[in-house]
Order: C-alpha cells, then structure tokens, then sequence
C-alpha cells in the first residue's frame, strides 16, 4: 500500500488530494497547522473506507518539518509520494508588505516545499524508494505581478527549485512535479491578509475576496486529479486550468508581452474588485468580517491562516 | 549630480559598476559587508577626480537596510539609481545543503532585493525621483542545476520580483531591470563554500574553483557597461554574456531540454574537469601575473 504526505490537507487543494489518494487505496498523512480542518479530513477519507491519520505540522517551521519527517518515517516508514501543498496568500503591493510579510511569505511558499522535498527525498535516496515529490506552485511563478508581489516571487522560486530537483533526483529514479494551477475555488483568499494596512482591514478585506473566491474558479478536484497524472506519468510541470495554460506559455514566448498584460492589474484596482466581490458574494460578510476582525488579534487564528491553501 | 547606490561594491562587477557611473561625473555611494574593500573603490575613485563614499552596509539585515536609507536620505535625498549587487554563491547539491545554508542564500541573495527595492522605491515616489533600479539576477535562473540550486532558486526570485517591482513603479516613472550576467571573472566563488565537504577540503575546492572563474573570458567591466546602458534605456531583463542569453532563449523554449543537459553536470565531472585543466590554469594565471609585472 502506497504511503502519500499532504500538507496543507486541511481544506482545498490539500484535502481534496489527500482524499483522491485515499480512494485510489494509499495510506494518506495529512497534515496541517489547523488541528480541526485536518482531523476533518481524516473523518472524512475514514467514513468514505479510506486511510489517513493526522499530524500537525507548521510548514514554517523547519524543527518542526525535521520532527514530521522523523515522525513519518518511523511511524509509517518512507513515503511513496509526498505534496507539498501548504501556503498562503498576502495581498498588496511590494512597498506595501512589510518585511515581515516577505519573510513569512518567503518561508511558506517557497522555502517549505524546498524544505519539505530536502528531507524526504534524502529519506527516499538512502531507503531506495523509487518516490515522487509533488510541489504545488501555481500559474503566479509566471506572472509579474503588482497585487501580490510577494506570492508570485516566492512562487517562481519554488517551481524554479522543483525543476533543479527533479534534475537531481532523476539518477536516483524519484520524480519530481510541480503543479500550477489557475484560479481554483479554495480558502487561500480567507485565509490570506492584506499588507500594508491595520489588521481589522485586512482581515475585512480578505474576507470580501474570499466570499468570492469560494465560488470562482476551478474545483480543487481538477489538481488533485493533475497531482495523480503527475505522479503516475512523471511529469515536470502542469499548468491546470485555461488560464496556467496561458500564462505558462505567453510567460515564455514574451515576458514583455505579459508584464503589459499584468501592469492593469493594479493594486487600487484590486482593492475596488474585492469591494466589489465582497457586495456580490458576501451578503452576510459585514457580521462575519466583524468576527474575523475580532478574533483576527488572538494568534491562534493569525497562526492558521497558514497551514490551509 | 545623480546619486548611485552600489551594494557589493568592493569587489567585482560592483567595484567595476561604481568606477563607470562615477566616471560619467555620479556621485556613487559603495555599500559593502567588507568597509575596508568599499573605502579602496572609493579612495580609488576619488584619486581619479570622482565622487565616492563608503558605507558598511549588511544587505540581509532589514534594519541595516533601514539605517542606511535614513542616513542616505538626511545626506543626499532620494538617490537616483539603486544597483542591489551584493550576492553570495554557495555550492552544493539539494540535498547536501543544510537549511541554515538554503535560509543564508535566500538572506543575502533574495531579501537584499526586497528589501533594498522598498527603501529606495518609497523614496523615490516620495521625491518624485524618475529613478532606476537594477537588480543583478543571474543566468542561473534558468540553470536548474546540481551544482547550485539554492543560488538558481535565489536568482530565479529575483528575477520575478523585479519583474513584479516594475510592473508595479511604471506608473511611477521609475524603471526596474534585472540582468543576468553570465561566468564573469569574479571573486564569487572564491568568496563561496561549498557544502558537503570537510574544512580542508573546502579551502582546496573554493581556491580551484576561484582559480578556474579567473579564466573567464568576460571581465566584470562588461556587466557593469550593460547595467549602465540598461538605465538609461530602461531595458527589463538583460542576459550579459552570449551564454546567458543563449541559455535565456533556451529555457523558454524548451526547460526539458535544459533540464536534460544540465543532468550531465555534476560534481564530480566539475572535480576531473578542474583537474584537468589545473596545469592551464597555473599557466594563465601565471602569464597574468608575469604581464602585470611588465605592465608596471
């Protein structure tokens, strides 16, 4: 029986993952900063016959990604696939994240799944598991952006270093994808921020992206569906979505022609849009805005804005 | 008179870059971790009639960066052009890199960017500055190599920020360039470790290998005439070296074909290559040196 590590398997593209892997009949870690999305999933993938059990891990924390891949190897043993799926989205223009954001984009986005990859396929070289390594990047590693600089940048660094991997790791027989999706219905806006401004407003204005976002876009199924092809044909990169398509290759053919693209994209712009997102899907947004704001200070729920893509 | 920030000044393509721009009448600020390297440019500089001041500056540290936007602020207003130079390239395969080596990589190549980009870029949009900023990527943002992926995942970064950066300062008349240079004859490797290896064996490496990029046919003074012709004509990514650009294109139009090349490359055909051309090596080096002293 296959053993498959999801992080960020709480919610979106990391639960709907975790559960295809599950019903294709592989043993499935999930793990995710937020106990309760994760625990959610493992009953769900349990009551559908399938199975998976839960352990917590904050992808920023590189301790504590030594401690998981401990945990999994001698638990469970070296696994067969392991997707790297957990991140975050910061809204915001580059002068507007602190540098605070930029670290804490930094360290999820791109140094975990790199962090990630590094100690289980060391794990996967010395056991000789013929293994796969999955990094979820997205169709942001190829667009300059102005909304959200900081996501796009540590995007582009993460899908630049699955290709460097798969590079090495293709003499050990371990295969190394990176996905890239478009626009998917998932909670990465709810649980986003905004930089740049007093954190009720943030929290406000991510909940105003994320009523819409729920409803726009891509199933999560459709990447989960893209990870098992990658797994099981070896591929390097895969675009899902007309949109990824797009841009993965527009990026390539002119880089030039496509900043002019995204250079409409501004950041005031942006803010009108989630407005206005915000008074078409969000009509009960103001009390829950409200809530979120209020509970936006306590660090448990500024800590799991994290774990879930 | 303009005002130019140089990072990474002391050595290499930024001491080539500081001495252009101060020759073409700039005043150029040299900020580099190394001050003793920085005041030699600057004295240099000053001997031949420009302007030229040394500042130590930390360029992974945030709040070195913050100091040094307020003292370059209170002595000479917003600057002009900001070239964020300073870099370090460390060796070592994915998996024999430690993380605190990957985080130090990440530090001085990745974060200066930013952090340099958004002290100087606010200064400028509140002067009303039509400035420029340059960031030196690297044609390994299109190498995934063995050899230095930690370096290529920087650069590669890098590369999306100052697109991202300019995308975001063009309202703003103030243009933003990434070049990638190519193998410069420089001291970064010398100046780099490689992982995996005991001490011993680094010095060795890191002394051959630096031997080796001294045999590089382009000479810092190349890039530093690209980056000033790219701010002047706002030029957005700038392959240096007929290798950087030929890699640019090649990436683009097929990275499975880049990543299959590149699958040849290893350390150890890097080792017997070096060997090999170890005699070359002394030999040039000495006929270097032996012209120097006809020269003087």
């Amino acid at each position: 029986m296959r053993l498959v590590v999801v992080t960020g398997a709480g919610s979106g593209i990391g639960r709907a993952t975790a559960q295809r892997f599950a019903k294709q009949g592989s043993t499935v870690v999930v793990s995710d900063i937020n106990v309760e999305t994760g625990t959610q999933t493992v009953e769900l993938i349990s009551t559908s016959g399938g199975t998976a059990v839960f352990r917590r891990l904050d992808v920023a924390d590189v301790a504590d990604w030594e401690a998981f891949a401990a945990w999994v190897c001698d638990e469970l043993g070296v696994p067969d696939v392991v997707v790297n799926n957990a991140g975050i989205l910061i809204g915001g223009g580059f002068l507007e994240q602190t540098g605070a954001d930029w670290r804490r984009m930094i360290a999820i986005n791109l140094m975990s799944p790199l962090v990630g990859s590094r100690l289980f396929a060391q794990r996967m070289v010395d056991a000789g598991t013929r293994g796969h390594i999955v990094n979820i990047c997205s169709v942001g590693a190829f667009l300059p952006t102005g909304i959200s600089p900081s996501y796009v940048t540590a995007k582009a660094g993460a899908w630049f270093g699955t290709q460097a991997l798969r590079v090495e790791l293709a003499p050990h027989h371990i295969g190394v994808s990176a996905i890239c999706p478009g626009l998917i219905r998932t909670n990465l806006a709810t649980n986003g921020s905004r930089g740049g401004v007093a954190d009720a407003e943030s929290a406000s204005w991510a909940a105003k992206l994320g009523s819409g976002h729920r409803f726009v876009g891509r199933s999560p199924n459709r990447v989960a569906f893209a990870v098992t092809q990658a797994v099981r044909f070896d591929l390097a990169t895969v675009p899902v979505g007309l949109e990824a398509w797009l841009g993965w290759y527009l990026s390539r053919l002119s880089p030039g022609a496509l900043r002019s693209m995204t250079r409409l994209l501004r950041m005031d712009l942006a803010d009108h849009g989630v407005e206005l997102v915000g008074r078409i899907f969000g009509r009960n947004l103001d009390a829950s805005a409200d809530t979120t704001a209020l509970s936006a200070g306590t660090p448990t729920t500024g800590a799991q804005a994290r774990g879930s893509k | 008179m303009r005002t130019v920030i140089i990072t990474g000044a002391g050595a290499g393509i930024g001491r080539e870059t500081a001495k252009l721009f101060a020759s073409h009448g700039d005043r150029v600020i040299l900020a580099d971790i190394d001050t003793a390297a920085a005041e030699d440019v600057a004295i240099e500089i000053v001997a031949s009639g420009g302007t030229a001041i040394a500042r130590t500056l930390d360029v992974s540290k945030e709040e070195q960066w913050e100091q040094f936007g307020a003292w370059v602020r209170t002595e000479f207003g917003a600057p002009d052009v900001l070239i964020n130079n300073a870099g370090i390239m460390d060796l070592g395969g994915f998996l024999e890199m430690s993380a605190a080596q990957w985080q130090r990589t990440i530090d001085v190549d990745l974060m200066s960017v930013v952090y340099g980009s958004r002290t100087f870029a606010q200064q400028m949009i509140d002067a009303g500055v039509h400035g420029h900023i340059v960031n030196i990527s690297s044609a390994a943002a299109f190498l995934p190599t063995k050899l230095e992926p930690a370096y290529g995942v920087a650069k590669a970064a890098v590369l999306m920020a100052t697109q991202s950066l300019r995308v975001e300062l063009a309202r703003h008349e103030i243009g933003v360039t990434a070049i990638a240079p190519g193998v410069i004859r420089t001291e970064l490797l010398a100046h780099g470790n490689r992982a995996g290896l005991a001490d011993e064996e680094l010095a060795v490496w890191t002394a051959k290998a630096g031997a080796a990029q001294e045999l590089a046919y382009a000479g810092p003074d190349k890039v530093a005439r690209v980056i000033h012709r790219a701010v002047r004509h706002n030029w957005a990514i700038v392959p240096v070296n007929p290798e950087a650009w030929a890699i640019y294109y090649l990436f683009r139009l097929s990275p499975g074909l880049v990543r299959w090349g590149l699958g040849i490359a290893s350390f150890e055909r890097a080792e017997a290559i070096l060997r090999r051309f170890t005699p070359l090596i002394n030999r040039v080096a000495s006929s270097r040196s032996a012209q120097e002293e006809h020269s003087r």
